[in-house]
């Protein structure tokens, strides 16, 4: 496999977690979670490739291909990066709600009232 | 228990059961009904004490609504956003291909062309062909700005058009939240799950067009507030927003394209509190974009800074020439100085200058026949202070800009993208949870957070890893 279908490849497979991503259940994230192991494996094998290979035996032109596909797979990455925080926050949120009373008439959660504090004084 | 108590405690139950399946039929009826949400019905145990006449039983009590305010709110910010997104980059799409960052087409390329006429005439000052070049060369020029500055005029003008019809449209949902609070009054503070499913269409629109927040007052009535300040209806009260074009007095250039505000019901100016949605992206690139391009009543922008400087420094190195008769250079090119913002729009080729009027000859001294040609060739690329624009060369500031209006054109394409991909997650995400317990899910909510905290670290080690590759074979 050259660095180039490589970097295909793991761009195919990034583009798959994100679409699967928009469907937020467990067993989806889980599976997307060995996904992007398998396309960090993947580049792993190519940093190693790359840095036992003489750089002067590359052809200029497969280079700034070979580049260009990596800058592809950089945005692509950074894309994913964006829309991972989101999801997080979305369930962060859901947690604190289903920690909370439910709503307040103002559509906010209901945050319980915390424990009788004891007071020594006096 | 009386035979008549045993007859009235099963009527209570049958009907409380028959309002548990109109509910459900009224789920069935309404799935695909937006801003709908499943109804759950509730029954109500009677109190049973024979002794004293209380039967026992059930009774039906109010449905209860299925919605999760959370979730409703997420979907609506992440509909802001979108809208945001999604105006730009439909704006930016039009002004981009002005600016061609392949140099094929557009300025940049009408503007190497004419640099290389300048270059080939140097290499044959008494060239006619080459002297024909250069006047066709500054004439294609002179059409390229004139069309650039008309396409952002037009795109100004469709803008402006889509803020005005945007405004309209956000008056109308208002008025349909107005609608809204005024039925919820009329029936009582009973709203039935129809009325509250078009409130919550309502609300989701209203934020893909502007950030505005809606707060549920204790009495059952809906505040709507823009930017979480300016007012568009609270209670039984509606406050229209409007759009206005307007200039400072005394502008520096007169004529410019007015900047664009949004005026609350009293007249005052509220656009800064437009933070979210499509209007939010119209005005972004209404009173941003567009006049850091075509100038506005303060700055020239960058276009006509750009027509400016070539347009000046062309005709001032040819009037220091001398023609193949003897006199001095005639100026190559003429423009509308009237004011700042008309440069581009204006530039032309001088209607009296002919091929034989154009000076190559630098007097000197010492005299060199090609010495303004040459200089002229040279322009383009030139540090000096008088041939640079904000410390840049001509070409090396046109690529500036030709990267800024690229750059602003992808990252709204990037977040348009993303912000549809968050939108769909939100969406998805309150059908799965939709009349579900907290409680039952939490465990999976959890499991959930922990999946995409472990992702969100992958990712990172991924944008690690395609750095170090990209510095490899860099």
């Amino acid at each position: 496999m050259t660095l180039k279908e490589r970097c295909h490849a793991a761009e195919a497979k990034l583009e798959q977690v994100s679409a699967a991503l928009l469907d937020p259940r467990p067993e989806i994230v889980d599976r997307c979670e060995m996904e992007l192991q398998e396309v960090i494996e993947l580049l792993e094998s190519n940093a190693l490739l790359e840095s036992t290979s003489d750089s002067t035996s590359v052809r200029p032109d497969d280079r700034r291909e070979v580049r260009a596909e990596l800058l592809r797979l950089r945005n692509r990455t950074r894309l994913l990066a964006m829309q991972v925080p989101q999801a997080t926050n979305l369930c962060q949120g859901w947690i604190q709600l289903g920690l909370s009373e439910g709503y307040t008439d103002q559509g906010t959660p209901a945050v319980p009232p915390g424990e009788p504090q004891a007071s020594y004084e006096g | 228990m009386s035979l008549f108590s045993t007859l009235h405690a099963s009527l209570n139950a049958l009907n409380a059961f028959q309002q548990s399946l109109d509910v459900a039929q009224n789920n069935v009826s309404n799935a695909s009904t937006p801003g709908f949400a499943k109804q759950v019905a509730t029954l109500e145990a009677l109190p049973f004490q024979p002794q004293t006449g209380l039967i026992g039983g059930v009774q039906a009590g109010t449905p209860q609504s299925s919605r999760d305010e959370y979730l409703e709110q997420a979907v609506r910010y992440q509909s802001g956003v979108l809208g945001n997104f999604t105006a730009q980059s439909q704006a930016l799409s039009g002004i981009e291909p002005i600016f061609d960052v392949t140099g094929q087409t557009g300025i940049v390329a009408a503007l190497n062309n004419m640099f290389q006429s300048f270059s080939a005439w140097s290499a044959n000052p008494g060239s006619a062909a080459a002297r024909q070049d250069v006047l066709s060369k500054a004439q294609d020029l002179g059409t390229s700005f004139q069309q650039a500055a008309a396409t952002l005029s037009s795109v100004t003008s469709n803008v402006s058009n889509n803020i005005d019809s945007t405004v309209s449209q956000i008056n109308t949902l208002a008025t349909q939240v107005l609608n809204y609070n005024l039925q919820h009054s009329q029936q009582g503070g009973n709203v039935n799950s129809g009325l509250d499913a078009q409130l919550h269409d309502t609300l989701e629109t209203l934020n893909g067009l502007a950030g505005v927040t809606a707060r549920f007052e204790s009495d059952g009535s809906v505040t709507l507030l823009m930017g979480g300040q300016t007012p568009l209806v609270i209670g039984s009260h509606q406050y229209s927003l409007q759009s206005s074009y307007t200039n400072p007095a005394n502008p520096v250039n007169p004529n410019a394209p007015p900047a664009a505000h949004i005026l609350d019901a009293n007249g005052q100016d509220v656009t800064a509190n437009v933070v979210g949605g499509t209007l939010a992206g119209l005005l972004t690139v209404r009173n941003t974009v567009l006049p850091s391009l075509q100038g506005d009543s303060q700055q020239a922008g960058a276009l006509n800074q750009i027509a400016k400087k070539v347009a000046d420094r062309v005709n001032q190195l040819l009037a220091s020439g001398t023609d193949p008769s003897g006199n001095a250079g005639a100026p190559l090119f003429t423009y509308d100085a009237s004011s700042g913002v008309n440069t581009a729009r204006s530039l032309a080729i001088n209607p009296a200058i002919t091929a034989n009027t154009l000076a190559a000859l630098d007097p000197g001294p010492p005299q060199v026949a090609n010495g303004i040609a040459l200089s002229l060739s040279n322009l383009g690329g030139s540090t000096a202070a008088t041939d640079t624009i904000g410390g840049k060369s001509i070409l090396d500031f046109l690529n500036g800009q030709t990267q800024i209006i690229g750059q602003q054109a992808a990252d709204a394409s990037s977040g348009q993208t993303v912000a549809q991909q968050s939108l769909t997650q939100a969406q998805t995400m309150r059908t799965q949870v939709s009349g579900v317990s907290l409680n039952e899910e939490a465990v999976n909510v959890m499991e959930l957070q922990r999946g995409y905290q472990a992702i969100s670290k992958m990712i990172t080690v991924l944008d690690g890893l395609t750095d170090t590759l990209i510095n490899m074979v860099t």
